[in-house]
C-alpha cells in the first residue's frame, strides 16, 4: 500500500552531480529525519520535492512524487499548496523586506494569514521593513518560520533550520515540529547535521551518502530499527584477532584504531538481539547512537 | 500584467523614501531642462522589484506555465524598460530640439561642449549599463552576479545613479554655449548606438512575449 507521501526512484541530474534512486515514503503524523554527510544530496532532494529543481529538465531525470494523492507534476498547483518550507539558503529576494515577502508571496498561498504572519514577525523579533539581505542569518531563518506557519500546509520541509538559531528558538522549532506532527494530517521532513537532536524527534530516518559525484540512499526506515542493526565494541583486540573470534570483516562497518584501544562499529542487517549477543564476543558491545553510526560508517577505518 | 503592477505597487509602497528621492530628483532634472534624463528617470520610478530570479519564485504553487510566464515577463520587462527609456528619451530630445529654444537644448548637450571627457566617460558607463542589462537577460541575474563579483555589482548598480546626481549639480551652474554642429552630430551618433541597443530589447520582447494574464486564479 502506498504511503501518504511517496517518493519513488527519484533521480535528478545536475551539472557535475546527481542523486540516484531515492525511494521513501512517509505517513501523516510522522517526522522523517534526513541525514548524511555534506554532498550526499540532502538539499538537492529537498529542492526536488519543493520544485526549485525540476524533474525531467535534464536527461537522466526520473521519478515520481505524490502527496495525499496529488502528483507533483500533474497536480502541481495543488501539490505545492500543500507544502511549506524553511530552507538553509534564504529563498526570497534579498532586497525585499519581510513584510513585502508576506504581501507578495503570501498572495499565492490559499488561506495565507497576513495578520498572523506580521504577528509572528513581531514575536520572533524580525524587523518587518528591513531588507532581507541585511538581516542576520538567525533573523532570516525566523522569517521563514513565520511564513511557513502562516498558511495551512500538509508537508513541512525543513532544511538545516536550526544551525543559525539560538538555543531558545531551537527548542521552539522542535516544539513546533512536534506540534505539527501530532495533528495527524501533517508530516515533517527535517534535514539536520545535529544528529543527536534529530534522534530525539525523528521516528523515521532517510540516510543518504555520497559515492563519487552521486548521492545515494543508504537507509530508509524506523530510527530504532537502524540502531538495532549496529553495536559499538570497545576492545584492545586487533581486527585480525576479532576475525579469529568470529566477528567477520563484513560485520565491521567502521572503526577507530588506536595502539592500545580501538572501537569497532559492528553491523548486522538482521539486527542484534540480546539472546544473540549473550555469551559471545559481542556481549560487551553497547548500542551506538545515531551520531556514532553515521560517523563510523562514513569514516570507515580511522587510525 | 495586472499582477505585475500590483506587486510593483506593493514594493513602491514599502519604499516611500526611495520613491520620494526619485520624484524630487525628477523634478530637479525637469526644472533644469534635462528633459532626456528626466524622462529616463521617470520611467525608472517603476522599480525593478520583479527583475530577479529568487528560488521562491520557482516553488510557488502555480502551474509550470504560470511560473515560466512570470520568468518571461520579468526578463521582458528588463528589455521593455530599456526600450521605453530609449524611445521616450528620443522623443524628448526631438521635442526639445524642435519646439524648445536651442539654448535650452544646449543645456542637454553641455556634457559634450563643456566637459568632453566627463561626458564621454558618462556615455561609456551608460552604454556599459545597458550591455550588462542585456547580458543579465541572456545568462540570468545569478550568473551575472557571479561574473561581476561584489565590486562589479556595486559599480553597475550605484555609480550610474550617482552619476545622474553629480552631473546635474555640476552642470546646473555652467554658462550656456552655442551648439556646435559637429559635436551635435557626435552626440546623435552615440545616441543612435543606444537606440539600436534598445531596439534589440524590443525585438526580444516581441520574440518572447507569449503570456497574457497569469494570475493564480486562472491557471
Amino acid at each position: 500500500m502506498e504511503a501518504w507521501f511517496q517518493c519513488r526512484q527519484l533521480t535528478k541530474v545536475l551539472d557535475g552531480y546527481c542523486i540516484r534512486d531515492i525511494d521513501f515514503g512517509l505517513e501523516a503524523g510522522r517526522v522523517l529525519g534526513l541525514v548524511g554527510t555534506n554532498g550526499s544530496g540532502k538539499t538537492t532532494l529537498l529542492r526536488c520535492l519543493l520544485g526549485s529543481y525540476r524533474i525531467g529538465e535534464n536527461e537522466g531525470d526520473r521519478g515520481d512524487i505524490e502527496l495525499d494523492g496529488k502528483h507533483f507534476q500533474r497536480d502541481q498547483q495543488e501539490f505545492r499548496q500543500s507544502l511549506a518550507c524553511v530552507m538553509q539558503a534564504e529563498p526570497f529576494y534579498g532586497l525585499m523586506s519581510a513584510s513585502e515577502v508576506g504581501q507578495r508571496y503570501g498572495y499565492f498561498y490559499r488561506g495565507f494569514d497576513l495578520k498572523k504572519y506580521m504577528g509572528l514577525l513581531k514575536t520572533y523579533e524580525v524587523p518587518a521593513r528591513q531588507s532581507i539581505s541585511t538581516l542576520s542569518a538567525g533573523q532570516a531563518m525566523r522569517l521563514q518560520f513565520a511564513f511557513m506557519q502562516s498558511h495551512e500546509a500538509k508537508l513541512y520541509i525543513l532544511d538545516e533550520p536550526v544551525g543559525n538559531l539560538d538555543v531558545e528558538f531551537r527548542e521552539t522549532c522542535y516544539e513546533l515540529i512536534r506540534e505539527l506532527s501530532s495533528k495527524g494530517e501533517k508530516a515533517v521532513i527535517l534535514s539536520s547535521h545535529l544528529v543527536t537532536e534529530l534522534e530525539r524527534i525523528a521516528d523515521t530516518l532517510l540516510w543518504l551518502y555520497r559515492e563519487g559525484d552521486t548521492g545515494r540512499q543508504r537507509y530508509f526506515g524506523e530510527t530504532d530499527a537502524l540502531r538495532d542493526r549496529y553495536r559499538l565494541l570497545s576492545t584492545d583486540r586487533t581486527r585480525e584477532e576479532l576475525q579469529k573470534s568470529g566477528i567477520g570483516e563484513e560485520m565491521i562497518a567502521g572503526c577507530r584504531l588506536r595502539p592500545t584501544h580501538s572501537e569497532y562499529l559492528l553491523y548486522d542487517a538482521e539486527g542484534f538481539s540480546e539472546e544473540r549477543l549473550r555469551g559471545t564476543e559481542l556481549s560487551g558491545a553497547r548500542c551506538a547512537d545515531l551520531q556514532e553510526i553515521i560517523y563510523y560508517t562514513e569514516k570507515g577505518e580511522e587510525r | 500584467m495586472k499582477e505585475y503592477f500590483r506587486e510593483e505597487w506593493v514594493r513602491i509602497r514599502h519604499n516611500p523614501l526611495l520613491l520620494l528621492f526619485r520624484i524630487l530628483f525628477l523634478a530637479l532634472l525637469l526644472i533644469t531642462g534635462y528633459a532626456r534624463w528626466a524622462v529616463m528617470l521617470g520611467a525608472s520610478i517603476f522599480a525593478v522589484g520583479l527583475f530577479h530570479s529568487s528560488e521562491a519564485e520557482f516553488m510557488l504553487p502555480l502551474s509550470e506555465e504560470a511560473i515560466m510566464a512570470r520568468k518571461r515577463v520579468r526578463l521582458n520587462m528588463v528589455a521593455l524598460r530599456f526600450a521605453i527609456f530609449g524611445l521616450l528619451a528620443a522623443a524628448a530630445d526631438v521635442f526639445v530640439f524642435r519646439y524648445v529654444s536651442v539654448e535650452l537644448l544646449n543645456q542637454n548637450y553641455l556634457l559634450l561642449t563643456q566637459r568632453p571627457l566627463m561626458s564621454a566617460a558618462y556615455f561609456v558607463l551608460q552604454m556599459a549599463v545597458v550591455y550588462v542589462s542585456l547580458l543579465e537577460m541572456m545568462i540570468g541575474g545569478e550568473k551575472l552576479k557571479k561574473l561581476l563579483g561584489r565590486f562589479g555589482n556595486i559599480v553597475f548598480d550605484v555609480i550610474p545613479k550617482l552619476g545622474f546626481f553629480i552631473f546635474s549639480f555640476i552642470l546646473l551652474n555652467e554658462p550656456q554655449h552655442m551648439v556646435q554642429t559637429d559635436k551635435e552630430l557626435a552626440y546623435a551618433a552615440l545616441y543612435v548606438i543606444l537606440a539600436l541597443l534598445n531596439l534589440t530589447g524590443i525585438l526580444i520582447v516581441l520574440k518572447n512575449w507569449k503570456c497574457g494574464d497569469f494570475s493564480p486564479a486562472r491557471v
